[in-house]
C-alpha cells in the first residue's frame, strides 16, 4: 500500500449531487456581478460605434458633446494610436499586418458596431447622452459580408495591409484521402454547406471597471475575464505598462461560453481613460454591443465535400474546403484553424481526413470563441455526411452509427492526426438516447403521422467535447508562437483557527468551481464539505494563477482540479508533518479524517486540525526545527496536462487530453404548411468520466442542450447586403426560453478518463450536439424532399426543403 | 428603401430653386436649427422633425448635388448615437395651380441598431418627416 493510498481517506463527497455553494447568495440576488460594485467618483464610458460595414473617417466632432452635462472625456482613435501598442496577432505573415486597437484603427471603421469614440461622463445616462452628442463623418468604402466573395481576388480589402482576406491557410493531410475516394465502393458528394453564426448569450454581458492608481502607477481591472493571465499580457503589451503594476480581478460573473476571452480590448479604452481622468471607470455592455461586437460563433463554410463509403458501411474518410469567416478582427483566432483537428476525426473511426482550411475576413463582427468552439462546427459537417450517407446509400442511420462509432475496446484511440480519444463507449450512449425517445415508438409515430399535414422526424446527433487543450497546437499556426502544454494552479491552505481556505487558478461563470473544488478539498483533508471555504471568482496577483488559467476549453474538471488536488496533498503531507511530531507517530501513519489528523493504527491519538493550525501559526517552538522550516500549512501546486509537442510538418500529435462525449436524440415536428419545427422529445446522454458532482454535469448538458437547440431553430446573427447586422437584440435575436423547449430526458455513461487525476473529464461544451440532433431530424422529417445542408432552420427554410432546397447539390457519385 | 411623396406649395419654381443659394431663409424651416455651413461647404444642423416619434433629433449632414431650375439632388445623413440614415433625396418642382407642385423621392438607407427593429417602421417615418422638412423649407420660400 503506498503513502497516499494510506492516508487518502474514502471520498464522501466526490461524486456526490451536494448542493451548489454558489446557489445561496445568487439565488438571493447576492452575486457581486461586474456592475454591482459602488465607486467612488466612477466615470461611465460609452462607446461611439460605427454605423458602416467599411468607411473612411473623415471627420468627428466632439465639441458638442463637451457641452453635455456631466461630460469628462473622450478618447479618440487617433490618441488610441499614439497611446497602445496594436494588440498581440497569433497568424504569421501577411495576416500579422493586421492591426487591431480598442478603437477603429488606421482611419478606418471595418464593422457596424466598431467602437469609434470612447466618451466619460459622470453618469451612465449622461454618458449616453454625451455619446449621442458626438458627430462622425464618414466616406463609405465598398464592404464584402460573404466569405466566398472575401477570398476572390476582386474582393474588397478588410485590411489593406494585409493585401489580402485570408488572415490564415493550411491545408491538413493525413492518411490519403485522395487513394481513398479512387478506391472507395461509394463517394458521396456535396456542394456546400454552411454553419451560421450565433451568439454565446451570456446571461451578463460584459462589465469592466478600470482603476488607476496614481501613486503606485498601477491598474487594477476587474470584470469578466475568462483567461486572467493572457488578459495581463494583452493589457501590458497595449497599455505599455509593467505586468507588476498591473492586476486582473473577477468576481462573480454571468457566462461566457467562449466569448470573454477578448475583454482586454474595451479594457485598454478603459484603462487608458481611468489614467487620464484619474477616477475608475466602468463600461457595462448593453444586449445590443454585445451582439455587434462582443463575439459571435465561428460561421463556415464547407465546399468540395466527399465522403468516402465502402459497401459493408465503413466509412473510409472525408475532405472539404473549409471558408472560416471570422469577421473583422482575428483576435482569438485563427486558433479556429487548428482547434478543430482536436477531434479530426469526429466520432468516427476515419483513416483519411484532407481539409484546406482559411480563416477568411469580413466585415462583421469579429468571431470569438464559443461553446464547442471550432470543433462544433466540424463534427456538425461529419455529422451532416454521416446522415446524408446513410440516408443516399441506403444503410441504417442508427446501424451505419454504430459501426463507424470508435469502439470502445479500442480507447485509448488515436486518430488520422495523433490526437488520442482517452475512454468512451459511444453506442452505449447512442443506445441509451434511443431507449429515452422510445426511438421504435417515435418510428411509429412518424409511419401514424404520414398524410396529415404534419412530419415527424428522427434525428442522432453524436458528438465529442475535447478538454485541456495542448497549447503547442498554436504552433501549427506559427511555430513561433512560444506555447505548449497546459498547466494551472492551485492553493489550498489552513489559517490560524484552523480554516481552511481553497483558492483556484480557474475562473468561475457560472460552473459551480466553488462547490465542486470543496468536495474534492474535504475528501482529501477529512473534513466536511462546509468546511472549505473556496475564493469567489480570480485574481491575477495571487500566486495560484499560472499563464494559461481560466476558464476556456472544458477543463477545470481535470486542470483546476488537478492542481488543488496536488495543492491539498501537498497541504496533507504538511499536516502530517505535525501531527506525527507532536503524536510520535511517523508522517505516513498519520491519516486526515473527521476534521483531525490521526494516528492510523490508535484513532485515539488524533489532534484537532484547529490545533494542529495553532501549532503551526503561533506555538512553532513545539516541533522539531526540521519540521517548523518547512511547513507552512500552504499548499500551493500546479497541474500539468502530460503534453509534448506535435510534428509541425505533418501536424500530428496529441492536442487535448480528454474527449467527453454527448450523444442526443430527439423526435420532432414540422408542420408542413408553416415549416415551423416542434419538438416532442429530446435525449441527451453525457459521457465525461468520473463525475465530480452529477448535478452540476446535469446542469450544463441542460444549458448547453438548451443553448444548441435554440441555435439550431432560432438564433442568427444575419448581415443583409450593406453590412448590417439583422438582428442586434433581443427584439430581433430569440434565444429559446423554456416556453420554446421540451423537457428534456438525461442519461449518463461514465467512462473514467486514464490521463486524468481522478478520471473526470472536462464537459459543458455539448452544445453541437443539439445542432446535428435537430437538424438529422429535420432531414429524416423532410426525407427525399430536400437536404439539409444549413446549420439554421427557421420556418422559412424548412418551407424550402419540403419544396426541393440543396436537391442539386449533393449527389452519389460511385 | 425607396419612399416618395408629392406636396403642392405656394411657392414658385423658382423660388423654391432659388432656396439653394439662400441658405438664411432655411432658418425659418422649424425643423431644422443650428445651421451652419462647414469648411468644405457642406450644411450642419440638427433635425427635429415633429411627425415622427416625439424627441427624435439627429444631427444632419447635407450635401448639394445637382440642382438646376426644376429639380435638386440631395444627399442627406442623419445621426442620433449609433444610429445613421443616409438619405438620397431628388426633388422635382414643377409649376402646379396655385404654384409648385413638388414630387420627391428618396432612397433611404438605415444603419446601426436602427437597421434591425427600426427598419420594419422607418419607411413610414422617414416619409413623413422628410414631407415635413419639405413642406415646411417651401413656406418659407414663399415668404
Amino acid at each position: 500500500m503506498t503513502a497516499e493510498q494510506l492516508t487518502r481517506p474514502a471520498a464522501t463527497f466526490t461524486g456526490r449531487s451536494v448542493r451548489r455553494k454558489e446557489d445561496d447568495r445568487l439565488l438571493k440576488a447576492q452575486g457581486e456581478f461586474g456592475d454591482d460594485t459602488p465607486l467612488a467618483r466612477p466615470g461611465y464610458l460609452v462607446f461611439v460605434r460605427s454605423p458602416y460595414a467599411s468607411a473612411r473617417i473623415t471627420r468627428i466632432d466632439t465639441s458638442r458633446a463637451a457641452q453635455v452635462p456631466g461630460y469628462l472625456d473622450a478618447l479618440l482613435p487617433a490618441e488610441v494610436e499614439e497611446l497602445t501598442d496594436p494588440f498581440m496577432e497569433l497568424q504569421p505573415p501577411p495576416g500579422d499586418a493586421e492591426v487591431d486597437r480598442c478603437l477603429a484603427s488606421n482611419g478606418v471603421v471595418r464593422f457596424v458596431g466598431e467602437p469609434v469614440v470612447a466618451v466619460v461622463a459622470d453618469s451612465r445616462e449622461a454618458a449616453r447622452d454625451v455619446a449621442a452628442a458626438v458627430v462622425v463623418d464618414y466616406e463609405p468604402l465598398p464592404h464584402v459580408v460573404d466569405a466566398r466573395v472575401a477570398i476572390e481576388e476582386s474582393a474588397p480589402l478588410v485590411h489593406e495591409q494585409v493585401g489580402t482576406n485570408v488572415a490564415f491557410e493550411a491545408t491538413y493531410d493525413w492518411g490519403d484521402v485522395d487513394f481513398a475516394l479512387a478506391n472507395a465502393d461509394h463517394v458521396v458528394e456535396v456542394d456546400e454547406l454552411h454553419f451560421h453564426r450565433f451568439s454565446s448569450t451570456p446571461l451578463e454581458c460584459t462589465a469592466i471597471t478600470a482603476e488607476y492608481d496614481a501613486g503606485t502607477d498601477s491598474f487594477t481591472f476587474t470584470g469578466g475575464f475568462a483567461t486572467p493571465q493572457l488578459a495581463v499580457l494583452n493589457l501590458v503589451g497595449a497599455l505599455r505598462h509593467p505586468a507588476s503594476r498591473l492586476r486582473v480581478v473577477s468576481k462573480d460573473f454571468g457566462g461566457s461560453f467562449g466569448v470573454k476571452i477578448n475583454n482586454h480590448i474595451p479594457a485598454t479604452a478603459a484603462g487608458l481613460l481611468a489614467r487620464r481622468l484619474g477616477r475608475p471607470i466602468r463600461w457595462t455592455e448593453t444586449r445590443t454591443e454585445h451582439h455587434y461586437a462582443g463575439g459571435h460563433g465561428n460561421e463556415r463554410w464547407f465546399r468540395n465535400v466527399k465522403l468516402a463509403v465502402q459497401d459493408d458501411g465503413t466509412v473510409l474518410g472525408v475532405t472539404y474546403d473549409a471558408l472560416d469567416d471570422i469577421g473583422a478582427y482575428s483576435r482569438y483566432e485563427p486558433l479556429g484553424a487548428v482547434i478543430w483537428t482536436q477531434v479530426a476525426n469526429a466520432c468516427y473511426q476515419f483513416k483519411h481526413v484532407k481539409v484546406r482550411y482559411r480563416s477568411v475576413y469580413t466585415n462583421k463582427g469579429p468571431v470569438h470563441p464559443n461553446r464547442g468552439y471550432s470543433r462544433m462546427q466540424h463534427m456538425w459537417l461529419v455529422e451532416r455526411m454521416m446522415d446524408l450517407a446513410a440516408r443516399k446509400l441506403g444503410f441504417d442511420p442508427v446501424a451505419f452509427r454504430l459501426q463507424n462509432y470508435v469502439q470502445p475496446e479500442q480507447y485509448p484511440y488515436t486518430t488520422v492526426n495523433g490526437c488520442v480519444y482517452d475512454s468512451g463507449d459511444l453506442p452505449r450512449s447512442l443506445r441509451t438516447a434511443l431507449d429515452l425517445i422510445d426511438y421504435t415508438g417515435a418510428r411509429a409515430l412518424q409511419e401514424q403521422a404520414r398524410g396529415t399535414g404534419r412530419r415527424i422526424g428522427i434525428g442522432i446527433g453524436s458528438t465529442l467535447d475535447s478538454g485541456t487543450n495542448n497549447f503547442a497546437q498554436a504552433r501549427l499556426l506559427n511555430a513561433h508562437i512560444p506555447f505548449s502544454g497546459n498547466t494551472e494552479g492551485g492553493l489550498v491552505r489552513i489559517g490560524a483557527d484552523g480554516s481552511i481556505y481553497a483558492t483556484t487558478g480557474g475562473v468561475a461563470f457560472g460552473q459551480g468551481h466553488e462547490t465542486t473544488v470543496a468536495q474534492v478539498v474535504a475528501d482529501l483533508l477529512g473534513v466536511t464539505y462546509d468546511e472549505v471555504h473556496v475564493q469567489r471568482g480570480s485574481d491575477s496577483s495571487l500566486s495560484a494563477q499560472t499563464g494559461f488559467s481560466g476558464s476556456y476549453a472544458s477543463q477545470f474538471a481535470v486542470t483546476g482540479i488537478g492542481a488543488i488536488r496536488n495543492a491539498a496533498l501537498k497541504l496533507v503531507r504538511e499536516v502530517q508533518l505535525v501531527a506525527a511530531a507532536t503524536l510520535g507517530a511517523t508522517p505516513e501513519e498519520i491519516e486526515l479524517h473527521g476534521g483531525t489528523a490521526r494516528v492510523i493504527t490508535d484513532p485515539e491519538r488524533a489532534l484537532p486540525l484547529a490545533a494542529v493550525a495553532g501549532i503551526v501559526h503561533f506555538s512553532p517552538a513545539e516541533l522539531p526545527s526540521a519540521v517548523a522550516d518547512e511547513v507552512g500549512l500552504v499548499g500551493r501546486a500546479v497541474y500539468r496536462a502530460p503534453f509534448e509537442l506535435p510534428d509541425l510538418e505533418r501536424k500530428y500529435g496529441n492536442l487535448t487530453l480528454t474527449y467527453a462525449t454527448q450523444v442526443h436524440a430527439c423526435v420532432l415536428e414540422i408542420d408542413e404548411e408553416t415549416g415551423e419545427v416542434s419538438i416532442l422529445r429530446y435525449a441527451a446522454v453525457d459521457d465525461c468520466g468520473t463525475p465530480i458532482n452529477p448535478m452540476i454535469i446535469q446542469g450544463q448538458v441542460h444549458g448547453a442542450t438548451a443553448h444548441g437547440i435554440s441555435a439550431a431553430l432560432f438564433e442568427h446573427f444575419g448581415y443583409d447586403a450593406d453590412g448590417q447586422l439583422s438582428a442586434a437584440n433581443f427584439y430581433d435575436y430569440h434565444a429559446a426560453t423554456a416556453a420554446d423547449l421540451p423537457s428534456f430526458a438525461y442519461g449518463n455513461v461514465v467512462s473514467p478518463s486514464p490521463f486524468t487525476p481522478i478520471g473526470a473529464k472536462g464537459m459543458g461544451e455539448g452544445g453541437g450536439a443539439p445542432l446535428h440532433a435537430i437538424c438529422a431530424g429535420i432531414q429524416d422529417a423532410v426525407g427525399e424532399d430536400g437536404i439539409v445542408l444549413e446549420s439554421f432552420s427557421p420556418p422559412e427554410r424548412v418551407l424550402r426543403l419540403l419544396r426541393g432546397h440543396n436537391l442539386e447539390k449533393a449527389r452519389v457519385t460511385r | 428603401m425607396n419612399v416618395a411623396g408629392t406636396i403642392t406649395s405656394s411657392a414658385t419654381p423658382a423660388q423654391l430653386h432659388a432656396l439653394g443659394s439662400d441658405r438664411g431663409r432655411l432658418d425659418g424651416v422649424g425643423v431644422l436649427s443650428d445651421l451652419v455651413i462647414d469648411e468644405v461647404g457642406l450644411v450642419r444642423g440638427r433635425f427635429t422633425p415633429t411627425s415622427v416619434i416625439k424627441g427624435t433629433e439627429l444631427d444632419v449632414v447635407i450635401r448639394a448635388g445637382r440642382v438646376d431650375a426644376e429639380s435638386a439632388q440631395l444627399d442627406v445623413s442623419g445621426s442620433r448615437g449609433p444610429h445613421r440614415v443616409d438619405v438620397a433625396l431628388t426633388i422635382g418642382y414643377s409649376p402646379g395651380e396655385a404654384g409648385s407642385r413638388i414630387a420627391w423621392s428618396a432612397r433611404v438607407t438605415v444603419r446601426g441598431p436602427l437597421a434591425g427593429v427600426g427598419q420594419r417602421v422607418v419607411g413610414d417615418l422617414a416619409t413623413r418627416a422628410i414631407g415635413e422638412v419639405l413642406e415646411q423649407a417651401a413656406a418659407v420660400a414663399d415668404v
